[in-house]
């Protein structure tokens, strides 16, 4: 790795091993989720953050949020997950090929424990689209299982 | 377990006969490029209630092999959230047992260095506690969603941003005590200014 830092108009080479990563912030953002969510499971699609689901104090929610860093916008979509539930595991995958629509991207989101106020471990693959923000399922099923994680 | 869209029909998921060491829940896990690294998490102990894991799981899905790595999280821990910024993991907060026997929520956050096998809490801290967070990495800096303190869920949302210092007597012709600030994003650099040395480097 190899840097050009300007400075005063002079140029002035730097490596990588130079620099030391010594320190880190973290802030407090202004924006909110439209609700409060635990437990529940998120991946980054390269544009947009997601959070699906999780345990909103009360019950089990089927909320997606949506969190946009660079206009700091988090907003609940329309659609839901096919049920209430906490504790999946998402992953997105990148340039997926399926069947003749070739290379698109999408978000797998794996078990929890579905239902309101229940605890029945889901078997079930969500698939979710971030460019339609649209779900379905996928076509077979995982052993039922919640609050696994997932890569 | 392994996941294969490309796969038809009944042949997407498959159980691996690989085993984690212990069996656990409420684990973190990051993909670090070539491998997975799971954190922590718990079991059920019939005799001491849930039991929290410190350890630090290794998983290489292309040779199969799990290994226990010999790093440990500062305690054991669940309901940690987990991120990867291409270079280490990041664990923030999640949920622990005190040796009294009270269990509290934490406000740390570990990085995990896979190039030394070192785990350690950075000296900055989530805003406040909480526990069973979600996490991203954009690229950039991560996020972390929500969470719990113990009593009630939060909406809140942090931003961590990793900054790399060099030391201004590395430069030629810079003016001694001024601080070159970068944020470094994969590969690339975005410089953002210049701030006044402070002696901020961590032990």
């Amino acid at each position: 790795m190899f840097v050009i830092l300007i400075l005063n108009g002079v140029l002035v080479p730097l490596t990588a091993a130079e620099l030391s990563s010594d320190y880190y912030t973290l802030t407090l953002l202004d924006e909110k989720m439209p609700l409060g969510l635990a437990y529940g499971s998120g991946s980054w699609n390269g544009k947009y953050a997601y959070v699906f689901g999780g345990w909103d104090n009360l019950h089990n929610s089927g909320v997606i949020v949506k969190f946009d860093p660079n206009a700091s916008e988090a907003t609940a979509l329309l659609d839901n997950l096919p049920s209430p539930r906490w504790g999946t595991a998402a992953v997105y995958a990148n340039g997926t090929a399926y069947g003749f629509y070739g290379v698109h991207n999408v978000c797998y989101i794996f078990g929890g424990f579905s239902g309101v106020g229940s605890y029945d471990s889901s078997t079930e693959i969500v698939r979710f689209w971030p460019d339609s923000e649209w779900r379905d399922l996928w076509r077979q099923g995982i052993p039922g299982r919640g609050f696994t994680s997932a890569v | 377990m392994k996941f294969d869209p490309n796969k038809a029909g009944d042949l997407s998921v498959e159980i691996l006969p690989e085993k984690l060491p212990s069996a656990r829940a409420h684990a973190s896990a990051v993909w670090g490029g070539n491998v997975a690294y799971i954190f922590g998490g718990g079991f059920i102990n019939e005799t001491n209630g849930f039991e929290y894991l410190d350890d630090i799981v290794k998983f290489d899905p292309s040779t199969g092999e799990v290994t226990r790595m010999k790093a440990k999280l500062p305690s054991g821990r669940a309901y940690t959230s987990a991120i990867w910024n291409g270079t280490n993991a990041y664990v923030f907060g999640g949920q622990t047992r005190l040796t009294n026997g009270s269990v509290i929520t934490l406000d740390e956050v570990v990085r995990y260095d896979p190039s030394t096998d070192e785990a350690s809490i950075l000296q900055e801290k989530l805003p406040s506690p909480r526990e069973g967070t979600v996490a991203v990495w954009t690229g950039v800096a991560a996020y972390i969603f929500g969470g719990r303190d113990g009593s009630a869920t939060d909406r809140q949302i942090i931003m961590m941003s990793h900054e790399l210092t060099a030391s201004a007597a590395s430069f030629s012709g810079l003016e001694v005590g001024i601080l070159v600030t970068v944020i470094v994003a994969g590969i690339l650099i975005f410089i953002y200014g210049l701030k006044k040395a402070r002696n901020r480097r961590r032990s």
